[in-house]
């Protein structure tokens, strides 16, 4: 009877020990540990100068209070439209409303390119000024009232600038006036 | 847009850490492929020259895609790092069992490969991504309706096609198809809440493979369209309503064909037919047992003479010649995909990919799931492979593509940044 020779206890455990580091280490680093929040584009209303800022790639705009941006206007549809950063622009997308959406004062057909400064209506509301950046007004920001998914909480969110080492901020304090008391900025070092 | 500056830097900068890891990673795993290879070839005298190109071949394949685009292009490996090691298991078991079989597998992980970068790069543009939903419809019931047109009976389902001496079964193509059209960018998802046509063309596609005795493959699909249909709607009632039909139209398929259930009979009754139906989950159980802690070492085994050892039996046999903590190291590392793959869901840059990295990942914890509590007879046995590691051309590509939905939903993937505004403009 042939005698079947089984590898080394210890040559099968270091085996083991190998993929063990391999498999874990790789699905552990799998789970992504981002920031807070993010503002990729802002829309803000031309006559008060409210900011909605944008933060997911794809924002849903309505008058449902499941939608990211919600418009209390009644020529606002539940779904009305969609904000979507796609590879080249930013777009704007008609999620067949009854109101419609206006981009500089043209009704779009189901879709449009948005560039910085396209004034936005959604039925009869107020224009909204499209930013393909994040934005500050000299004005003090009021809280917003519906403006995310999730629960909008600013207890963690430092109104003082703040120097800072990083290079995202070495850039982000060429946009800033350090002397102006009334500016309100979120630091996301 | 968005520039790569942003993402996690990898070996932007000398000492970084995370690129250090990743490089530890690789050298891991070329040496437990080092040992591996030696183990086999030891074992293999006729075929040793064509395996040690293979093998060599394999390990060249992986540095060079850890270089252009771990390093150079700067990018998160560590799916494409798991991914490699798992089919790297899987050829090196068939190379073990049957070398003739090495070439049909090398060749197809290096096809699947090139599928998961063709379609990373194909669904950068989320406007061409979206656009070529119905040809993938299309392109999904195809292949289903070609294949039971052309293909013959095998194993009890007819499933498979023969074209020039290589068998491909395109119900595994197809599922890549199925994700694909299930999915939706958010404006098509506010657009167009109804689920009616997708939900005829999830019927549609289950209905095919009823009609192919694929009823594994039919269960996969079922258990991806109730997520995505989740995913899309949110809508409990019509999912309920949707399972309740599908459950009744079960229950009409085996009234009108009763001899289905005789492919169940040995269910829970394996040791009775220890001999018959229960021969492959009887030698399964034993020789997985026997394996012991770390196993009895590649090609050392006795379930592999068993039939399907390297296609449906593959867990228990892992567990035999690699051990049985090498056999839950590979579920735990695919169970942590899962869960990774829902925890980046929410930061992906489209709807489109959230629904769809969640339904290949669901798909691949339900293929797992049927193969491992099949062979083992928790349920009854299937027939379905396990992802990465089974033998098999089409299923690996197909593995490969799901990673790709999966690998498409990280932020990273496509350099969005995940931290720090970019810029912020003072308005005047």
């Amino acid at each position: 009877m042939e005698t079947i020779v089984y590898n080394s206890f210890y040559l099968q455990a270091i085996l083991f020990a190998l993929l063990a580091v391999v498999l874990l280490i790789c699905a552990l680093s799998v789970f992504i540990k981002p920031a807070k929040r993010i503002i990729r584009a802002s829309l803000v209303d031309a006559k008060s100068g409210h900011i909605f800022d944008i933060s997911h790639a794809e924002t849903s705009i309505g008058r449902s209070r499941s939608c990211d941006i919600v418009l209390e206007d009644i020529s606002v549809s539940r779904f009305h439209a969609v904000l979507s950063m796609r590879s080249k622009s930013w777009m704007i997308f008609d999620t067949n409303s009854t109101g419609g959406v206006f981009v500089n004062g043209k009704r779009i057909d189901k879709k449009q390119d948005l560039k910085d400064g396209d004034r936005i209506k959604f039925g009869n509301t107020l224009e909204y000024i499209f930013y393909s950046t994040a934005v500050t007004t000299r004005k003090k920001k009021k809280t917003p009232v519906y403006n995310y998914r999730e629960d909008f909480d600013d207890s963690d969110i430092d109104y003082n600038p703040r120097p800072s080492n990083s290079g995202y901020n070495s850039s982000y304090k060429n946009n800033i006036n350090d002397t102006d008391e009334n500016l309100d900025f979120k630091d996301f070092s | 847009m968005e520039t790569t500056k942003n993402t996690r830097m990898y070996f932007g900068r000398p000492g970084n850490f995370y690129g250090f890891i990743t490089f530890v990673v690789m050298i891991a795993l070329t040496a437990y492929q080092i040992i591996m290879s030696y183990l086999v070839l030891k074992q293999e005298k006729d075929d040793f020259a064509k395996l040690l190109i293979f093998f060599v071949s394999y390990m060249f394949i992986e540095w060079i895609y850890f270089i252009v685009v771990g390093v150079i292009k700067n990018r998160q490996i560590s799916l494409e790092i798991i991914a490699f090691a798992l089919s790297s298991i899987s050829l090196f078991i068939t190379a073990s069992i049957n070398p003739s079989s090495a070439l049909t597998q090398f060749a197809s992980i290096v096809l699947g490969l090139f599928v998961f970068i063709f379609m990373i790069e194909f669904m950068k543009d989320t406007t061409r991504t979206s656009f070529m939903r119905m040809p993938m419809a299309l392109a999904a019931l195809g292949l289903l309706a070609i294949t039971i047109l052309l293909a013959s009976y095998k194993n009890g389902a007819k499933n498979w096609i023969y074209i020039g001496g290589v068998s491909i079964q395109p119900s595994e193509f197809a599922k890549i198809a199925f994700v694909y059209v299930g999915a939706a960018t958010l404006d098509k998802l506010q657009s167009t809440r109804s689920l009616t046509m997708y939900v005829l063309f999830a019927v549609a596609c289950v209905g095919l493979l009823g009609l192919m005795s694929d009823f594994g493959a039919a269960l996969i699909y079922f258990a991806t369209f109730i997520i995505m249909a989740f995913m899309r709607s949110g809508d409990f009632r019509t999912i309920i309503m949707v399972c309740a039909a599908a459950l009744i139209g079960g229950i009409i398929i085996l009234t009108m064909r009763p001899y289905i259930l005789t492919r169940f009979k040995t269910y829970r009754h394996i040791w009775e037919y220890i001999d018959e139906g229960g021969f492959q989950q009887t030698r399964s159980l034993i020789y997985a047992a026997s394996g012991g802690f770390f196993g009895v070492g590649i090609g050392n085994g006795y379930l592999r003479d068993v039939f399907a050892a390297s296609e449906d039996l593959v867990f228990c046999l892992v567990c035999e010649e690699l051990g049985m903590l090498t056999g839950f190291l590979i579920l735990i590392t695919i169970a942590l995909m899962a869960l990774g793959t829902a925890y980046n869901a929410r930061y992906s840059r489209s709807s489109f990919f959230t629904i769809a990295s969640c339904a290949a990942a669901g798909m691949i914890i339900v293929q797992t799931s049927l193969n491992v509590f099949g062979v083992t007879d928790f349920i009854p046995m299937t027939g379905v492979t396990l992802p990465f590691i089974s033998q098999g051309g089409s299923s690996m590509i197909s593995c490969w593509g799901l990673l790709a939905f999966i690998k498409a939903a990280d932020a990273r993937t496509y350099g969005l940044s995940l931290s720090h505004t970019k810029e912020r403009r003072q308005l005047r």
